[in-house]
């Protein structure tokens, strides 16, 4: 089995080159080191990167040893060159955020013969060793409490005022067998293998950058890791020298989110109605319009009303006339007479419609007033 | 609801703060044993505490992250009225994000810039500057992704005398309660209050207990939400003594130390 370096920025970060997780190794003296640099502070990367490769190049696993080791590094990360911005409002907070210095994380181990493994760590930076069993050896923290609670980092500038002691590292031995497999990760990645052990099967099958990359994307879209530089070293017992680098390609970089301005509707709106009198003008002269339409629509609904009241109750009348003075029949007769009554009249029966009815009943009947009128000639 | 633990405040996924900044006539009074008076404390402590987040934003290029989004709503500066307490080019704004503020300060003092002046001019219209909080909040909440990120945080400084609350002060409690209805997945809007006083006392910060200093210190607590599991768990790894269900109310205070209770990745 290969070293493995597993690596990959957050999502924030956009380019590996902003990754503030840094690595070094040496195959030949089994030496591996890996520090996190953190986001807040100044140049942070830097510093990682300067720690982990003078502990691969000298091995100290004595806390006191170490402490001064790394403080001979401080000149070197204070030496390199920094631009402040032009803005003098940036400029001062990059001033105030270089005099605070650079600070990471830190674990380093080397395997010696037979199998020990010597570990040496400060802050929440984590050691699992996994044995043939599947069963899980975690150093120096082991569970997520623990983890969470750590307080100690290695800053340039405490370093230099004395005040990190041995209290801020923890030494450990560890016997290895054969077929172990040792995982160094940063601490996003060490609080999800803490929460849930599973998760190093995962790891350990991971043979690709895109195989790793997806492992990262679904854990953080899943919100089980969060969002921050990942970084593991997979290092098998046994004799193997091959490393293996699982890290964004040169083209890869996540999106930039779009920087959209959050205009807050509710209170610009607001405001609007407040600034502008001309608009508040327009607004009224258009609401009074409306209102205007509104009336007339209102006056013609009433007057459609009226006209349909009237409608239903000539029609109401109507019904009630043709009730009362529809023409008397007979029941008792059947319908064929009747024909025969039609077929043998002499002046066909007209038809009398409910005008005519109304009239005859008003006036009497035209057969009448001819009669009467007959009448009135015979006396003259 | 997702766990808090697993949120780190980013550009991907930024924290909104709005700042409600008492501007009435009582703030012309003296801060304490201190020669000057409560307006000029809180300018002071607003400018430094956008100091802070500028710290915590900026990266080893010297750009800025825009991980917080700042609302500032002045009250009292005139009559009745809250409105958005920026200055110069940023006057027009409600809500500005890290970068652009860094953009656009009103000017420097000791080498460091500045965004806002001290006012004490009218009454106290407190309950109003809630509701517009409510508002902000609500309209950011419901705004792109902010769903996924940490929910606001409203931090009120001021010396308590609300006057558009009536004797019960319950238009307020309503408008704090109704804010206190708004989440977003990692949990509901912070409500924190800095009670500034004339009375010379003892700095509180985060009490457990009702503070026995007078009816609007009462009220300020109780209107204020406790600090969440993750500010609790941040502060106590970095040295505070908070205990669990902590009230958000500091008295006499002011609120940079709020700051170090939010995941801005590993600090340091």
């Amino acid at each position: 089995m290969s070293i493995r370096i597993l690596q990959l920025h957050k999502r924030a970060s956009y380019e590996y080159k902003y990754i503030q997780d840094k690595y070094a190794l040496s195959s030949d003296n089994k030496t591996f080191a890996l520090a996190d640099g953190t986001t807040q502070s100044f140049n942070s990367e830097l510093w990682a990167k300067i720690i982990t490769t003078e502990f691969v190049k000298s091995p100290n696993f004595e806390p006191l040893n170490l402490i001064s080791q790394f403080k001979g590094c401080v000149q070197a990360y204070k030496d390199e060159m920094i631009s402040f911005s032009t803005n003098p409002a940036k400029a001062s907070l990059e001033r105030a955020k270089q005099s605070k210095g650079g600070t990471a994380t830190f674990i380093g181990l080397q395997i010696n013969k037979e199998n020990s493994v010597d570990v040496i760590s400060c802050g929440d930076t984590n050691l699992f060793l996994l044995n043939s069993e599947n069963k899980i050896k975690t150093f120096p923290f082991s569970d997520i409490n623990s983890l969470d609670a750590n307080n100690h980092f290695i800053n340039t500038e405490v370093l230099l005022q004395n005040h990190i002691d041995k209290t801020f590292f923890k030494h450990t031995s560890i016997k290895c067998n054969q077929n172990d497999t040792i995982i160094l990760a940063t601490d996003a990645l060490s609080r999800l293998i803490l929460k849930k052990p599973d998760n190093i099967t995962e790891l350990l099958n991971i043979q690709s950058f895109e195989h790793f990359h997806d492992f990262c994307i679904k854990k953080w879209e899943g919100k089980e890791l969060e969002e921050d530089d990942i970084s593991a070293i997979i290092i098998p017992i046994d004799d193997s020298e091959s490393i293996k680098l699982f890290c964004p390609p040169n083209n890869f970089q996540f999106p930039k989110e779009k920087e959209e301005e959050f205009i807050p509707a509710s209170l610009t709106k607001g405001k609007l109605k407040q600034n502008s009198t001309m608009e508040m003008n327009e607004i009224r002269s258009q609401f009074n319009g409306v209102a205007k339409d509104m009336y007339h629509v209102k006056s013609k609904l009433n007057l459609h009303g009226i006209l349909l009241m009237v409608t239903i109750s000539l029609l109401i009348v109507n019904m009630l006339m043709m009730y009362l003075l529809r023409p008397k029949t007979n029941n008792s007769i059947s319908e064929k007479p009747i024909i025969e009554n039609v077929i043998k009249s002499e002046k066909p029966i007209q038809e009398k419609s409910i005008f005519r009815i109304i009239k005859d009943k008003l006036f009497g009947s035209s057969t009448q007033n001819e009669k009467k009128v007959e009448e009135k000639e015979k006396k003259q | 609801m997702h766990d808090i633990r697993n949120l780190t405040i980013s550009s991907t996924n930024p924290c909104l703060l709005v700042y409600l900044i008492d501007q009435s006539y009582s703030m012309s009074e003296q801060f304490g044993n201190a020669s000057h008076n409560k307006a000029f404390e809180v300018a002071e402590a607003i400018n430094d505490i956008i100091y802070e987040v500028g710290l915590r934003c900026i990266g080893s290029g010297g750009e800025l992250k825009n991980r917080f989004e700042i609302a500032i709503i002045g009250y009292g500066k005139e009559k009745n009225s809250a409105q958005s307490g920026w200055e110069g080019q940023l006057a027009e704004k409600w809500v500005v994000s890290i970068k652009n503020i860094f953009e656009y300060p009103l000017g420097q003092e000791n080498d460091k810039p500045i965004w806002i002046k001290p006012y004490a001019e009218q009454n106290t219209p407190m309950t109003k500057a809630f509701e517009n909080a409510k508002r902000l909040c609500n309209d950011w909440i419901n705004w792109g992704n902010h769903r996924d990120c940490h929910p606001p945080i409203i931090i009120n400084i001021t010396d308590g005398e609300a006057t558009d609350a009536g004797s019960s002060f319950s238009p307020l409690i309503n408008e704090t309660q109704q804010i206190k209805q708004l989440r977003t997945n990692y949990g509901s809007v912070n409500i924190l209050n800095i009670h500034i006083s004339s009375k010379a006392g003892d700095k509180s910060l985060f009490p457990n207990e009702t503070p026995s200093i007078d009816r609007f210190g009462k009220l300020l607590f109780d209107i204020s939400t406790p600090l969440d599991e993750n500010m609790i768990r941040i502060a106590s790894q970095k040295g505070y003594r908070i205990n669990n269900g902590a009230k958000g109310y500091v008295f006499n205070g002011n609120a940079s130390d709020l700051i170090n209770f939010l995941n801005i990745g590993t600090p340091q």
